[in-house]
């Protein structure tokens, strides 16, 4: 009899407790809404003291807002970094990749990992006020260093070279280097446009491009890559333009037997090619017609490629880019 | 020919010693039986007497020679095994297994001759395997398996033929057939014949020494009558018998009703 | 079972490797005609190359017929008979139908030795030799070497601690291989394409360098053929035979391991000749080795250079991995075997 008691006591006042906790809480939600309505109303009054300092969209179409201009910048991919310090903003710049080898003074800026493997805990540690990513980088690493309270701009381009000024563009919004990206592009439009004229008069000539060969397998430039139509518009018939995903059959290339060959140069490669089976019998490598371009020049999105492009026409038309 | 001398033969397992000082001498004509209780040596003994386990020098002499001297080829041209399982996987007809006994003989560079396809001919005549000869030898029963095995040991003309329980998985008429193939091969090709046998009752049917072995020594050596006794056998394996008597001589040994 | 008239099958077998290896060679990807083929490949046999005239054909055309096309089909060849014969062995020496070349480590070896050389980037030749090559097969010896010194106690080698020391380091070196693609991420295609196996980059030069050793180890193999066959009724009865067991497996798995070896570092990791080649055949002539050696000296040839034709066609101009193609053909083939012949087995 007592416990009934002593229960019902124990609900009845945990009821009245609620309803006033209830009354409270109410209370306290009605002068909090009251407190906000005073704010916004203030806020009407003063536009210009709270409007943002970019609102950035991105390559993903993301609307990023940036309260201030971003002082701290990581790059999370080597054209990103190149593109920063042709723009002059390496002083913003607190964070590359391992591979981000150009310039040489990008060694001395802290790395984050490699192009796949960012290391999530480094970024945070150096606080930026935006992470570029570009290609590589993980979805899932975007969604992480958001909840961690950290912007990240997805900055993507198409692979040609309005893609690229595109890039430059946006990288030059963050960095507020507007005027420099300006110069930058058109240098960059005036070599290419360079380029396109020396070879308008010459005769085009076949072309094979080496990325790999022997026992790594025989792979190249094929038509769907923008390298493969970088050979192209540097006056270059692209002996492997029909083929696609980057691999290409030694059988076919013998029957080609290209003018001009191009590989990625590095000193193992270029002599590799010359006593390789098949390959050394081409009349290219025979007649040493044969020439070796920068890979990162050639392949990075960035403010170099115009020069790659530069490269590549003067491998297939040496003639015309006599200097 | 076919003089066995063994003077303290020893074989330890790690810390545990399983043959202790053994000593013995065998002669040609004997078909001698070695029978004990599981664990009692038997096995290890035959296995060093074959040189499957190491040995030390001045233990075992086959005529007068350390067996330890004599080169793997000639030590199989003059003792032969027969072990206890025939786990052989692979469908080799008869003839081609019992062919193999003649390895030991068989010049590389000349391969077999004729007088190794006789010999592999008269042996399988001898076993009763003539029908059989190109059979796969995965078709064949149990029974039939244990000859072709005796017949490649055969094949290599020992002095000496050494047997791991040959009949332990044969049924009784197979068993009876073995024993007494390998009998009559003693008398007739005159070699020793040395066979581990848990069956007491063959033993004193068919050889004539016996070997009783406990704890890795010899408990009794002599003529099967005279070691399978109701004592011994009640020392050795604990277990109480009778032996009967018939045909004036023969024994038998029987389980007591109780 | 094959046992009458068994010259006669031989050579007719031979013969067929023959003509395969010449309609191979007029297969692939450039734009040759059969005809054509058949006529470079004529210019260079003895007696009927003077009833042939090879003038007016494209450089090319001979140049790939014989320099990529044969070299590589002839490789492909020698690879086969290295890996099926090293495979009759194995499985001979471990008495089990299911042993292959690969289980002392040899593959996790030389897969272990060519990433080391691709993530250093070393890639200069020597003697003709790429270091990848070198390295693989360094590190495929060098495997062997270590497996079986874990297993040896006091000069002997049983057998299942050969086999469990194999499988142990070959799990230890997969799992470094790993972490070295982790910390290298941009070579890991390379690694990736190398371990996968191919023969497409053949040349004469690497078709001399591995005829000699595969030649002399075929050779050593099948000059103790007899030994393996008593080897199999088990290593006591075969002591008591005579045979030394001890010294015949050493020899042998020795051998076996540098003909493998040797093919692997010039071909990659190539599966499944080793393992259904030998058992195929077995099934076929039976156990004995004087038989089932020139039996699976041809077939693991035929198979292989099948093998390769496919991989070069099949998905025209990509190059399927040779070792994908042994795989994707071996295993329904060798279920049809196992179907065939499930009577007989049990």
């Amino acid at each position: 009899m007592l416990k009934k008691f002593f229960v019902l006591f124990l609900v009845f006042a945990l009821g009245v407790g609620l309803i006033g906790c209830a009354d409270e809480i109410s209370e306290t939600a009605e002068e909090t809404a009251k407190a906000t309505e005073e704010v916004i109303e203030s806020d009407t009054s003063e536009p210009e003291e709270d409007e943002p300092y970019l609102v950035f969209t991105d390559s993903n179409g993301r609307e990023i807002v940036f309260e201030e201009a971003p002082e701290r910048i990581i790059s999370t991919a080597p054209n990103v970094t190149e593109t920063m310090f042709a723009l002059g903003a390496e002083d913003k710049l607190v964070g590359r990749t391992d591979y981000c080898n150009y310039p040489e003074e990008a060694s001395s800026i802290n790395s984050i990992g490699s192009l796949t493997e960012v290391n999530i805990e480094k970024i945070t540690e150096l606080e930026p006020d935006v992470v570029i990513a570009a290609s590589f980088f993980d979805e899932e690493n975007i969604k992480k260093l958001e909840e961690l309270g950290i912007k990240v701009a997805v900055v993507i381009s198409q692979e040609n070279f309005e893609g690229v000024y595109e890039n430059i563009g946006n990288i030059a919004l963050l960095a507020n280097k507007e005027e420099k990206a300006k110069e930058i592009i058109k240098e960059m439009q005036d070599k290419v446009n360079y380029v396109k004229e020396s070879v308008a008069s010459q005769e085009v000539k076949s072309v094979y491009y080496v990325i790999g060969h022997g026992e790594y397998g025989d792979y190249t430039a094929t038509g769907d890559t923008f390298i493969g139509k970088m050979l192209a518009i540097a006056g270059g018939e692209n002996v492997a333009k029909d083929a696609t995903g980057w691999k290409f059959s030694l059988e076919k290339l013998i029957e080609a037997d290209p003018a001009v060959v191009i590989a990625e140069s590095d000193e193992s490669t270029m002599k590799g090619l010359e006593e390789a089976n098949g390959y050394k019998d081409l009349t290219a490598i025979k007649k040493g017609n044969f020439y070796g371009v920068d890979k990162d020049m050639v392949s990075r999105m960035g403010p170099r490629l115009a020069d790659g492009l530069l490269q590549i026409a003067k491998a297939i038309h040496p003639e015309v880019f006599e200097e | 020919m076919g003089q066995i001398s063994i003077n303290n033969l020893n074989h330890s397992y790690g810390q545990t010693q399983v043959l202790k000082n053994i000593s013995i001498d065998f002669k040609d004509d004997k078909f001698i039986t070695v029978v004990g209780p599981n664990g009692s040596g038997k096995t290890t003994f035959v296995k060093k007497l074959l040189r499957n386990y190491s040995l030390n020098k001045k233990t075992i002499y086959l005529d007068q020679k350390d067996i330890v001297t004599y080169s793997s080829k000639n030590y199989a041209t003059k003792v032969a095994a027969v072990p206890q399982n025939t786990d052989i996987r692979y469908d080799f007809t008869v003839k081609e297994i019992v062919l193999m006994g003649r390895t030991p003989y068989v010049d590389r560079f000349k391969g077999e001759t004729s007088n190794d396809y006789a010999i592999v001919n008269r042996v399988l005549e001898e076993t009763d395997l003539l029908p059989l000869k190109d059979r796969s030898f995965l078709t064949l029963s149990g029974g039939e398996k244990q000859r072709v095995i005796i017949a490649r040991a055969l094949a290599q003309e020992p002095e000496v033929l050494i047997l791991d329980e040959p009949i332990n998985h044969l049924d009784i008429s197979h068993k009876v057939k073995i024993m007494k193939l390998i009998k009559r091969l003693s008398v007739e090709k005159e070699i020793v014949v040395i066979t581990i046998l848990h069956d007491l009752n063959f033993s004193l049917k068919y050889s004539n020494q016996c070997i009783l072995l406990k704890d890795g020594e010899i408990y009794n050596n002599g003529h099967p009558n005279d070691v399978l006794t109701k004592k011994n056998i009640s020392d050795v394996y604990n277990v109480n018998v009778e032996i009967l008597e018939y045909n004036n001589q023969e024994k038998l040994i029987v389980l007591p009703i109780s | 079972m094959i046992t009458k008239n068994n010259g006669k099958i031989i050579g007719l077998y031979t013969v067929i490797l023959f003509v395969i290896i010449i309609f191979a060679s007029t297969i692939g990807v450039a734009d040759i005609r059969f005809n054509d083929a058949l006529k470079i490949i004529s210019s260079r046999i003895p007696f009927i190359k003077q009833f042939v005239n090879i003038e007016q054909m494209k450089t090319s055309s001979i140049l790939i017929v014989l320099n990529i096309r044969l070299p590589r089909i002839i490789l492909a060849g020698i690879v086969g008979i290295a890996l099926a014969t090293s495979g009759v062995v194995f499985q001979a020496i471990f008495k089990n139908p299911m042993a292959d070349p690969y289980i002392l480590g040899i593959s996790s070896g030389a897969a272990f030795g060519a990433t080391l050389v691709i993530i250093f980037g070393i890639s200069f030749s020597f003697l003709g030799l790429s270091m990848i090559s070198i390295g693989a097969f360094l590190g495929a010896m060098g495997t062997t070497f270590l497996v079986y010194n874990i297993a040896r106690l006091n000069n002997r080698t049983p057998v299942i601690t050969l086999l469990l020391s194999g499988i142990a380091i070959s799990f230890f070196l997969s799992a470094f291989i790993n972490l070295l693609m982790t910390m290298n991420n941009d070579q890991v295609e390379k690694i990736v394409f190398w371990t996968m196996g191919s023969v497409s980059s053949a040349s004469w030069k690497s078709v001399a360098i591995s005829i000699i050793p595969v030649v002399s180890g075929v050779s050593i193999f099948v000059f103790f053929s007899k030994e393996l066959n008593v080897i199999l009724m088990g290593e006591e009865t075969a002591q008591n035979l005579g045979i030394d067991v001890e010294t015949i497996r050493k020899l042998l798995l020795g051998v076996a391991s540098i003909v493998s070896a040797a093919v692997v570092a010039v071909s990659g990791i190539i599966g499944f000749v080793g393992l259904i080649v030998p058992h195929a055949m077995r099934m076929i002539v039976g156990p004995d080795h004087k038989r089932l050696f020139p039996y699976t000296i041809i077939s693991g040839a035929i198979f292989m250079i099948i093998a390769d034709t496919i991989s070069r066609i099949a998905l025209n101009p990509t190059e399927i991995p040779i070792g994908v193609i042994t795989s994707l053909i071996g295993a329904p083939y060798f279920i049809f075997l196992l179907v065939k012949n499930k009577k007989i087995l049990s």
